[in-house]
Formats: structure tokens, sequence, C-alpha cells
């Protein structure tokens, strides 16, 4: 008779199985998070909130693809919170209705009206400006995103590919405020003025205007500012060479992207959730961004120090929605390859 | 019937049902066929260049691990021992990794423009994942007779004819599985592609569902990128099905001539078999180096965790890969539709890994839900506790090396061998254990090499798959790069490379124990 003596067996390593499930996900003091960032950033801020809490933060790094494995969880998902990086991925959340408000007090106080859903269905932690480098000697600097595609400029411009994400937002909002035809044009330009097939990350382009292989280069600031502050003696000659421009568009504002941060909809612990959120745009911890990651606060009350509150003091202030910037992005992304920026 | 024949039919079916559902996962529909439809052209272009890229990164490959094989396995120079053992090491380090290195080396000195090009991309692939045919194709060129190519001298052959008409035809096998194997991951890259500026389709799947959520139009990309890999690799199955080479196991007989190499032709073959060496390991392992003298404590103090995660998942995903293939090798030996389960057990490699992992997601929620209405608890805290469902993916996804590793040992195996052993009044099992598994165990633990390694640095199914709590070496090193921050991605990029010197040094034990069973 094998069989009674089986099923009490396998019912004792359910029971076990699902008691250590219990004790991994499901503790009352803990808050479980989705994120496409990269945990260096997010550790001493996940640190301070559980000294300041007592809530245990149990994070899951996820570079890509942390909103598609909520989706397919659906109700089952152990997660609370996701953290993202672009706006388009925090549009994608609220496309897949994925999210819950968190509209507390404290984050309408903290984050400005345009740095968050109207709903609350995300929140922004941090602002990413796409600037532009030059080399120190260049003495022609561009005020405006527009002057890098004027006409004879050949040969000057290095960006990477036309289809990543950075630079896809940035040709959204040029989209979003000025349309099909002119932001063609303005791509093309762009094209017209390369000095290398699009190439390389960040970091890449900022060390070919070093090099001179390129006049100027599009990237996001932090990445400058992790290279003058970097371990390799390589990276910070190369940046200590490099100037940081901050255009705008012709009619005002630089573009800014950013990361942020959502309640999932299904949150086994919402009240920590929320903690968690309404922390991440504390003082304390919009400092720590700061000081970590190089990143502009949303905040307009902490202080930045050093260089990078040089460069946030250039960058103008700009309230584009950025949830067009997310909507436009397919339509931008096709328009970059017909004018040739992307394949 | 016998029991094994009443097994087969349900055997086949379920194993079908486990490697196609990450594939059916996806949930493909009518749209993404519309939007092939629509997309044709702009398609048609990234499949030519995906095609391109791949070829040539696999030709180069093959060219590569072939001639550094048949050196290693048929000549005899100083050095070549420790050549021999240090031509896989370019396998432990992620291609990713590689460029993201060779890109920064030559963006120091102001070419970086020189390097990140298609050719340049191909070259990277290549040097990074020859290991796949030098390490299959070994076993191939050490278990030839020589009776075949001593006879083709006889008839008035070159020795380069003699090598050309008989030992490439008989190594093909192999060579074909690593060349597909090459072709199939750099059609699948993503890291590089978006570094180096491709156009490929794999780069396009990812893009477009990611980080544009453009779902129809990512699986119609899907769809022709699976077209071609599993087009490629039925025409290889099917190019070779009427060559079936079966030689002698009695090398004493006619021992291959081993040539000894002296002068400017032991230079030559030294500085072929030691450039892959140098250009696919010892310079990125240096930059490596010192990287991580400069790298933050922080991700020195993550290796015991990363390395604690990757054996456990090498432990799992290996052992379900091989017998998961056994399964297949079971059921295929029956099939009549020539090269069928050879193109399913490839499926795994048949589109990008993140697109694969997006498909695993579809296919666990799918079993959940039935799961739950048949039993009317939910098993989705599975994935909370333990790596179930990556394991899972992993093992179908490397079903593909695992598959060719038991192949390339069944090729070594001739029928007259089975026969004789038959006639001593063998069992079944007997036979396998004393007969067919020595002789394919150098193949086996080759294949084991592969996939531990693979496993070992494997990206997107362990980043998004895996449960809370857990990380590898692999998920450390790229938690740094995605940052564009080497120096941090230094020492769990080092740690992998040591834990795959580890691994080659216990499987080529083995493989000298192969050579002198089927020598004896």
């Amino acid at each position: 008779m094998k069989k009674p003596y089986f099923v009490p067996g396998g019912r004792l390593l359910a029971a076990t199985l699902i008691a250590l499930a219990g004790m991994a996900a499901a503790s009352a003091d803990q808050v479980n998070v989705y994120t496409e960032r990269q945990q260096v950033f997010l550790d001493d801020i996940f640190a301070a909130f559980t000294e300041a809490t007592g809530i245990e933060v149990e994070a899951l790094y996820i570079d890509k693809g942390a909103v598609e494995r909520l989706a397919s969880e659906g109700e089952a998902s152990p997660a609370d919170v996701i953290i993202l990086t672009d706006i388009g991925r925090l549009h994608e959340v609220v496309k897949q209705e994925l999210s819950a408000p968190a509209d507390s007090p404290e984050v309408q106080a903290a984050v400005p009206a345009w740095l968050r859903h109207p709903q609350g269905l995300w929140v922004a932690l941090t602002r990413r400006a796409r600037l532009v480098y030059a080399h120190n000697d260049e003495q022609q600097l561009p005020a405006h995103y527009e002057d890098l595609a004027a006409a004879g400029m050949e040969g000057s411009l290095c960006l990477r590919s036309g289809s990543h994400p950075y630079n896809v937002a940035l040709f959204a909002a040029y989209l979003d405020r000025y349309g099909e035809e002119k932001a063609l044009g303005w791509l093309s330009g762009l094209n017209q003025n390369l000095a290398r097939e699009p190439q390389g990350n960040d970091r890449a382009q900022i060390k070919g205007v070093a090099s001179g292989e390129c006049r100027y280069a599009i990237a996001n600031s932090y990445y400058y500012f992790k290279m003058l502050n970097s371990d390799d003696s390589a990276e910070r000659d190369a940046a200590a060479q490099v100037q940081l421009v901050a255009p705008t568009f012709v009619d005002g504002g630089t573009h800014v992207n950013v990361s942020g941060a959502a309640i999932a909809r299904h949150a086994p612990h919402p009240e920590a959730a929320l903690a968690l959120i309404n922390f991440m745009v504390s003082s304390q911890a919009q400092k720590i961004y700061a000081e970590r990651n190089f990143e502009m606060p949303v905040r307009e009350d902490v202080a930045m120090t050093g260089q990078l509150a040089d460069a946030s003091a250039l960058i103008e202030s700009d309230s584009q929605q950025l949830a067009d910037i997310a909507q436009l992005r397919s339509e931008a992304a096709r328009l970059a390859v017909e004018a040739g920026l992307a394949k | 019937m016998r029991p094994a024949a009443v097994l087969r039919l349900p055997l086949a079916g379920l194993i079908v049902l486990a490697v196609l559902a990450p594939l059916l996962g996806l949930g493909i529909d009518g749209a993404a066929f519309a939007s092939l439809a629509e997309r044709a052209p702009a398609l048609g272009r990234y499949g030519v260049n995906t095609l391109l890229l791949a070829a040539s990164a696999a030709g180069l490959a093959a060219l590569l691990g072939t001639a550094c094989a048949w050196l290693i396995e048929r000549c005899r120079f100083a050095g070549r021992d420790i050549c021999a053992f240090a031509l896989f090491l370019p396998f432990a380090l992620p291609p990713y990794l590689a460029a993201f290195i060779w890109s920064d080396l030559a963006d120091r000195i102001g070419i970086g423009f020189a390097l990140r090009n298609p050719l340049g991309a191909a070259l990277i692939m290549a040097l990074a994942l020859y290991p796949y045919v030098y390490f299959l194709v070994r076993p191939a060129f050490s278990q030839q007779t020589g009776a075949l190519s001593a006879a083709a001298r006889t008839l008035g052959c070159t020795p380069w004819q003699a090598f050309c008409k008989v030992s490439l035809p008989l190594a093909r096998p192999a060579i074909a599985i690593g060349a597909l194997l090459v072709a199939m991951e750099t059609a699948n890259d993503i890291a590089v592609a978006e570094d180096y500026g491709l156009a490929t389709l794999g780069y396009f799947v990812y893009d477009s569902w990611l980080n544009r959520g453009e779902r129809a139009a990512a699986a119609a990309a899907a769809i022709l990128l699976a077209l071609l890999a599993l087009a490629a690799s039925w025409s290889e199955t099917v190019s070779r099905i009427r060559q079936r080479h079966h030689q002698s196991q009695l090398r004493t007989f006619a021992s291959e001539k081993i040539a000894k190499l002296s002068g400017g032709k032991a230079l030559a073959a030294a500085g072929v078999c030691w450039l892959p060496v140098l250009l696919g390991f010892a310079i990125p392992v240096l930059a490596l180096i010192r990287h991580a003298l400069l790298a933050p404590a922080v991700a020195w103090q993550r290796l015991p965790a990363g390395l604690l995660g990757t054996a456990l998942l090498i432990a799992g995903a290996a052992a379900l890969a091989y017998l998961l293939a056994a399964a297949f090798a079971f059921v295929r030996s029956r099939s009549r539709v020539p090269g069928l389960f050879e193109m399913l057990a490839r499926s795994g490699y048949a589109i990008p890994g993140s697109v694969f992992a997006l498909g695993c997601l579809g296919a666990a929620a799918a079993a959940a839900s039935i799961l739950k209405a048949i039993t009317g608890v939910s098993l989705y805290w599975l994935w909370v506790v333990a790596p179930v469902v990556l394991i899972y993916a992993l093992a179908v996804r490397y079903l593909a090396v695992a598959a060719g590793a038991l192949e390339a040992g069944v090729a070594a195996l001739s029928p007259g061998l089975d026969k004789t052993a038959r006639s001593c009044g063998l069992s079944r099992w007997q036979r396998l254990r004393m007969v067919h598994l020595p002789l394919m165990a150098p193949a086996l633990a080759a294949g084991l090499l592969l996939i531990a390694t693979d496993i070992a640095k494997e990206l997107p199914l362990t980043l998004i798959l895996r449960p809370f709590g857990m990380t590898t070496l692999a998920v450390e090193a790229y938690g740094f790069a995605a940052d564009e921050d080497l120096l941090g991605a230094a020492p769990p990029a080092l740690a992998l490379v040591a834990l795959a010197a580890a691994g080659l040094i216990v499987v080529h034990r083995h493989f000298r124990a192969g050579n002198r069973i089927s020598a004896g």
C-alpha cells in the first residue's frame, strides 16, 4: 500500500514550502520591490528606509522586464513597489493598469505636479538631463539643441544608437514641441553632422570628445559626473578635458527624463509601499540620490553639492508633459530611422 | 508492445510541449502576423543584416575552432598542452563584456569607431564563442581513426587533400552544430548590437518590446528570427542525413599520425592557436584585473552570494538539460520526420533571451492558473522562494548544447561495436554502462562544461526569472556594466573566469580518460 504513505508526506512537504514562502514574502514588516534600476544606487536608500521605519526591503533587480514580470504575475505578484528608469517604462505601467495611486500629502508636497501622474499612478524620483559636451578649448558652444543640426557642422556630432531610449525620448520631446515635419528636419540635420555612425554608450561619447573624434556629444549628465569622480584615472582625465553645456530648445527648456516609482496594484503590503515612496521623495533619500548617482532630485529644496549644483543651475526648468513624450516614442523612433540616425 | 514503445508517444508529446511552452507563452497572435506582413520590407532589411552578421561570426568561429582543434589534436609543438587548455577560456567571458572592454580600450586611444561596426562585432562574437566549435570538434578529431586518411594518402592525396576529403567531412556534424550555436547566439545578442550600433532582428525584438511596448512588431520580428534559426537548423540536419560515417574504434591498428612540428611550422601553429586566446581572453582579462584593483568594495562583498546562486543554477539546470536531451534522443530514434527533433531542441536558441524569458513568464502564468483550477491552490509563491521557473527556462534554453553533446557522443559509437557487445551477451544497460557511456564521455564532459559555463554567464533569463534574494556572478557583473561601470563589473567577471577555469581542470581529466578508453 504505497498511496496512504505518500499523501501525508506530500502534505507535509506542501505545508513546509508554504510556511517557507510565508516567511520569505508575506512578513508584515516588509516591502517587496521590483526594479529596473541597479543595486548600487538603491542599497543606501533602502538601508536608510529600514533604519527609519523598521520595514525591511526585499528587492529584485531586473534590468529590463520588471514590468512584464509584474503583469504576468497578476494578482499573485509579491511586488509592492516597482522602480523604473525612463518615462516610457513608467508609462507602460499605467498603460497596462499595473499600478495603484500613490498620492499622499507627502508626495504632493515634495514632487512638482509635472513630475508625477495626475492620479499618482507614477511618481518621479529623480530628474536626468540629456546635455551636450564639448572640449574645454571649444569656442562655439551650442545654445540650443537645434544648433547641433545647423548646416556647416558636418563631421562634428557623436551620439549613441538613435534607437536607444535616452535618444528616443529626446527626439520625442522635440516632436511633441514642433511636430513631425520640423522634427524630421532636425533629425536629418543631426544625421548630416555625425562624426561617426551612432555607437557606444554615453560615456563613449564623452571620451570621443576628449580624444578629438567628436566636437560635440550628447549624453546624460550623471555619466559625466561619474567619469569626473571615477576611480579610473583614464575616465577622470577624459572627463576633465570636456565641458558640459546645457542647451535648451529654441523656445526654452532643457530635455529632462526621469526615474520613478509606482505602487503595484495588487501589492500585498500597500501601506509599507506608500511609506517607501514617501521616504524616497524625502529630503534624506533625495540627497542620497544626488550624491550617489549624480541625478538631480525632484525636490526643489534639496541642496546639491559642487559640480551637480553648478550644472543644475544651468538647466532651464522645463515642465513639458512627460506623458506626451512617452506616447510619442514609437513615432519618434520611426522618424529617427527615416532620418538615418537609427537603422 | 514493449513498455519503452508504450512510453514513447506520451513522452514525445510531453517533451514537445515542455520545449515549446516558452514560445507558446509569448502569446503570438494574428496581430503579430499582420504586423509581419505590414513591416515586411523593413524586417527584411533587419533579416539580411542579421544573417550577414550571424554568418560571418559563425564562419569565423568555425574557422578558428576547427583550425585550433586540428592543430591541437594532430600536431605537437612547444606549449601545445597549455594552449589546448587555454583555448577554452575565452568562453568564460560573456560576449557583451568582452565587447565593452574592447570598446573601452579602443576609446582610450581614440579609435572606437574602427571597432564598433558589423565587422568588429562579428570578430568579437567569434572570439567569444569559437570554443563552442573547438570543444565539440576536438573529440571528433581525437576519435577519428588514422586508417581513412592513410588510405587517402595511398590513393595519392596530399596531407591537405586528405584533411579536406576525409578528416573534415568526418568532423562536419560537430563543426556544424558549433557554428549553428554561434550563429544563433549572435543573432539573438542585444548588448553588443546596442553598443556597436547594429540593426539586427534580435535587437529590434528587444527594443520594440521592452523599450517602446510595441508588442505586435516585436512578435513579428521574433517570428522571423525563429523561422530563420529553425530553417538554418533544419537544413543543417537534413543536408547530412545521408552522410553516415562509421569508423572502426580499433585505433591501435591505425592511430592518426601526430605531426611533430619544429621551426617555422611550430611557430606558425603556436601563433594560430595563441591568437584567439590572446584576443579573446588574455587582453580582456588583463584589463579586468586592472579594473578589479580599482573596484569598489561592494563589488567584492557580493561575490559569495553570486557564486552560490551560480552553483545552484548550474547544478539544477545542467542536470535537467541532460535529462531532457536524453529523453529527446529516446523519442527521436523513432521519429519519421528528419531534423524535426534537432530543430525542436534548438528552438530555445531561436529567439533573444529576454523575449524567451517573457515567453516563460507567460507559460508559467498559464501553468499556474491551470494548476489552480485543478487543485485550488495557487503555486505562484514557488517563484518567490525557489528558482523553479528559472531552472526550467535555462534547461530548455541550453537544451541545444546538451543535445549537441549527446549527438556528438553518439556519433563516436559505431553500430558494429554495439553488435559485438550484444553478441557477448551484454544487456541494454550493461552496454550503456560498459560500452556507450565510456565512449561518449569526452563529448558529454565537453558538453557539460559548455552548458555550465553558458548557465554561469547567462543574463536575461536569470535577471528576469530569478526569485527574491537570489543573485549570480553574471547578474552582479551586469549590475555594474549596465551603468557603464567596468570597474565594479570586474570582480564578478573575474570570478566567472576562475569558475570556468576550475571546471575546465575537472573536465580535462575526463577528456584524456575518454581518449584512453577509445584508444584501448
